[in-house]
């Protein structure tokens, strides 16, 4: 060890590293590295031979290309073809689960799950035709919901469609309630509102002491729809241009105006009987919705 | 005769190490494993070393230390001051302590490989807030090495060969 410490050798390595610490600290202080350009300055042009001579070994020729680009072309269009079949899937698997989620809030009811598929122009109201028909089960007069409330009714059938008819159409003549007053209503379209997906409350009592925000559902005395659908809240309270009556506007809280995915309900308990009994009597579910709605009655 | 063979080995050795600087930088050349490059300079200097004289060997670590350390796209630091000290050392433990043997040559080639990119990765990433280190380790450090350590037994080959075309006697 005493050997190389002393040997010229180790001196050498000493005056190398103390040159390479005087580099490092001038390089450290100065910010220019005058090595690293020597040394990158050197090396440059064979770099540059090297990445050239690389370059056009990888080059691929014109019939590698043309293959390539035929068989990306292949790929893109598989992979389109996959992502149209993504989004349908999708789109299906949304409407399933709004679907289960009805059928799990409303068990007693036979529920027909079905699509829009055409829209009327010509009809001022929205009324639509969905994909399913009296092979389904579907009959005249069915109520037409979504997971968010009452669209409206089937008004004809056929085997494999039927069209509907929505509340904001002034054909619709709903029975209804306001779950907070308790005043009771016919739902019906209004020509003046319908653009604005709302519809109107009719019929009420003079001394109603219904408010903005209160949820309107459906009553169910009627037999032909059921109880405590929720049709929508109130807008606001009018009173009628040609009569000293009041309505309330409703606003659905379903779009009707775009509504896609809809369910038909074929069959409920009390469906065709007529409640006999006192509104106030009626003791009505309640729904698990965006919002909670009591006790209703109907008339149509 | 002597001295000329001696300065075609050096002159052997600069072009060696220009080249595979050179190469190991040319994109498309050497194959990325998971974005991993080998480094290829590390053995180069090693198998230089333990067939050259100590100062001979320092000179080459020198040189290979400097070029690491710009491929890195850092200052001259790390791999210069290492390269050149264990360059010295291996030269000067060649020609004292132990016999240039393939053998040898791999365990010093291996370990100074490993420890140089562990130690580097523990003053440049150990120390940094950088997320999933380990991960980054792992990926590129351990693949970086084990990738080096492949071109170790060619390179020791290939110098022993100028050694003994171009040895005097």
């Amino acid at each position: 060890m005493r050997d190389l410490l002393s040997s010229k050798s180790f001196k050498k390595l000493i005056c190398v590293l103390l040159a390479i610490i005087i580099v490092v600290g001038i390089t450290a202080v100065s910010g220019k590295s005058v090595i690293s350009s020597l040394f990158s300055s050197l090396t440059l042009g064979l770099q540059e031979v090297s990445a050239a001579v690389s370059e056009e070994a990888n080059k691929k020729s014109y019939d590698e290309l043309l293959r390539e680009n035929d068989a990306l072309n292949q790929e893109i269009a598989e992979l389109r073809t996959q992502l149209v079949d993504y989004y349908d899937v999708k789109q299906e698997n949304a409407r399933l689960w709004r679907y289960y989620d009805l059928k799990r809030e409303y068990p007693q009811y036979e529920l027909v799950p079905a699509t829009v598929v055409r829209r009327d122009p010509n009809d001022d109201f929205y009324g639509f035709t969905i994909n399913q028909g009296s092979s389904d089960g579907i009959s005249k007069g069915d109520p037409v919901v979504t997971e968010k409330g009452l669209v409206g009714w089937v008004s004809s059938v056929d085997a494999s469609t039927s069209r509907i008819k929505t509340i904001l159409s002034p054909d619709a003549k709903v029975g209804a309630i306001d779950c907070v007053s308790r005043d009771s209503g016919i739902v019906t379209g209004n020509v003046k509102l319908a653009d604005k997906n709302l519809t109107t409350m009719t019929k009420i009592s003079a001394l109603n002491t219904m408010k903005q925000g209160d949820i309107i559902i459906t009553t169910g005395i009627s037999g032909i729809y059921p109880p405590s659908i929720i049709v929508g809240e109130v807008s606001e309270i009018r009173f009628d241009e040609y009569d000293t009556s009041k309505y309330a506007v409703i606003k659905p809280y379903e779009d009707i105006t775009s509504v896609i995915d809809v369910v038909v309900i074929t069959d409920f308990e009390g469906k065709g009987e007529i409640y006999e009994g006192s509104i106030e009597n009626i003791t009505l579910p309640s729904t698990n919705s965006e919002t909670t709605a009591p006790p209703a009655t109907e008339e149509e | 005769m002597e001295g000329k063979l001696k300065f075609l080995r050096y002159i052997a050795y600069v072009i060696e190490v220009l080249v595979l600087y050179v190469l190991s930088g040319t994109p498309g050349f050497l194959p990325a494993i998971l974005g991993v490059k080998p480094l290829l300079l590390l053995p180069v200097a090693i198998t230089i070393a333990v067939f050259e004289s100590e100062v001979t060997a320092m000179v080459f670590g020198l040189i290979c230390g400097i070029l690491c350390d710009i491929g890195f796209g850092t200052n001259i630091g790390f791999y210069t001051i290492t390269l050149t000290i264990l360059c010295f050392a291996f030269g000067y433990c060649a020609r004292n302590f132990f016999v240039t043997n393939f053998v040898n040559a791999m365990v010093i080639g291996g370990v100074t490989t490993t420890a140089l990119l562990i130690i580097h990765f523990l003053i440049f990433c150990g120390g940094s807030d950088m997320p999933y280190l380990g991960n980054h380790f792992v990926r590129h450090y351990l693949l970086r090495i084990a990738y080096t350590l492949i071109f170790l037994p060619p390179l020791f080959w290939f110098n022993r060969l100028f050694r003994s075309q171009m040895k005097e006697d």
